[in-house]
């Protein structure tokens, strides 16, 4: 006869909120240094998958995002709206796409918990619009670890 | 650590209580040392073969594991029992969030009993040790293949899904057992017994430790296990069992 003291059939880890990180800047011209500086992102912003319905943030300032890579494809591609804040509230400025590509490997957690996918970057492209340059800062995108992924600067307009 | 801590106390405890009633034997029974004395030929006293009752009328309860188990074991000295446990078992659990785990696999055991009576009386006779209790450990380990099926990989944000297996090449998994139990002489050799263990795993080559909710002979892998057997056997008494040289 066997038992034990285990709480069985119970996930014992967070599997929620996990993404690619992406911190947002935006480069503006120091004219004591005569060069371009990254400082942080304070406009208002809407991203969204393409071809989704769906809105991962809504016009919410934030200096970074996170965005969930697909689990079944190895292409991701977002939509990122940039908004005026204006007295009488906002209005669209320009819209980019941020294209990823990447690998997925499935991960089983536990029994309790089922499959993760995690990824790994292989490329990202961008629309410049409004979207200065991107690149990755760390291409590894996995449930265990929270490091930033990517840096997306804007132009100062 | 703290497993072997406890054997090493166990032990400890079974043979200070066995020093100590063996002063008072050698005080009694002349320059003989009472150590010397409990481990006097002859040297093989029997042998038993045990058939577990519990684990299968638990594994009909409970409807998801099935596990049969006997064993053998060799009486040296009427203190000493050398053990070997031989099984096998299935499962096939489907947890809540679907996933099937499925395992059948037999197992194995190796260790030694220690009895916790003495073959000597204090006034120097010799007992026959047919009943005794007994404290002891095993090293088990079991080489088994398992399943996991109907794993859903669901992404909900893009809206896709698909439904993963994940199975085992051969791997093994040991672990640690300590033992507490009697062993009853019902009738000429007709024994029973029964026994309490504390069981911990020591290791896998699974890839995570998570991925084994079942290791046949152990059980659940999530946590420290415990296990009850209950025992029907013969035991085979040698000759010269009990008699002094």
């Amino acid at each position: 006869m066997l038992c034990s003291c285990s709480d069985i059939d119970t996930c014992q880890h967070d599997m929620s909120g996990f993404g690619m990180n992406v911190s947002l800047y935006r480069m503006v011209f120091d004219t004591g240094t005569e060069t371009y500086k990254a400082v942080a992102y304070s406009a208002p912003l809407s991203v969204a998958g393409v071809g989704v319905d769906s809105l991962l943030y809504d016009s919410v300032v934030v200096s970074s995002i996170v965005l969930p890579l697909k689990m079944h494809d190895t292409v991701s591609d977002f939509s990122i709206c940039v908004f005026n804040q204006t007295a009488d509230g906002v209005t669209l400025r320009y819209t980019d796409t941020l294209t990823v590509v990447h690998s997925n490997e499935q991960k089983l957690v536990s029994l309790e918990c089922g499959c993760v996918v995690n990824h790994n970057i292989v490329n990202v492209n961008t629309t410049v619009h409004g979207v200065d340059s991107v690149i990755i800062e760390n291409s590894t995108v996995d449930y265990l670890v929270s490091d930033n992924n990517l840096k997306l600067y804007f132009r100062n307009r | 650590m703290k497993h072997c801590i406890l054997v090493i106390l166990l032990l400890s405890l079974s043979f200070a209580v066995d020093a100590q009633s063996d002063a008072a034997d050698a005080q009694q029974s002349g320059p003989v040392s009472g150590k010397t004395r409990q481990f006097q030929s002859p040297v093989f006293q029997g042998l038993s073969v045990h058939y577990d009752l519990a684990s299968p009328l638990m594994g009909i309860a409970y409807g998801k594991v099935m596990n049969f188990e006997a064993q053998v074991d060799v009486n040296l000295y009427s203190r000493i029992y050398p053990v070997l446990e031989i099984g096998f078992a299935s499962a096939d659990e489907t947890m809540s969030v679907g996933a099937v785990y499925t395992t059948r696999a037999p197992f194995f055991r190796v260790g030694m009993n220690y009895g916790l009576l003495k073959r000597f009386k204090d006034d120097g006779t010799v007992r026959s040790v047919r009943s005794y209790p007994f404290a002891g450990v095993r090293y088990a380990f079991a080489p088994m293949n398992y399943n996991i099926g109907n794993v859903v990989v669901s992404d909900t944000y893009w809206g896709s899904e698909t439904v993963e297996e994940f199975g085992s090449p051969l791997v093994y998994s040991g672990w640690l057992e300590i033992v507490a139990g009697v062993r009853v002489d019902l009738y000429r050799g007709l024994t029973m017994g029964w026994s309490v263990r504390f069981k911990t795993l020591l290791h896998t080559s699974a890839p995570d430790k998570s991925y084994l909710w079942y290791v046949p002979g152990f059980g659940n892998s999530g946590g420290a296990a415990f296990g009850f057997n209950y025992t029907i056997g013969y035991t085979f008494y040698a000759r010269n069992a009990g008699k002094q040289k």
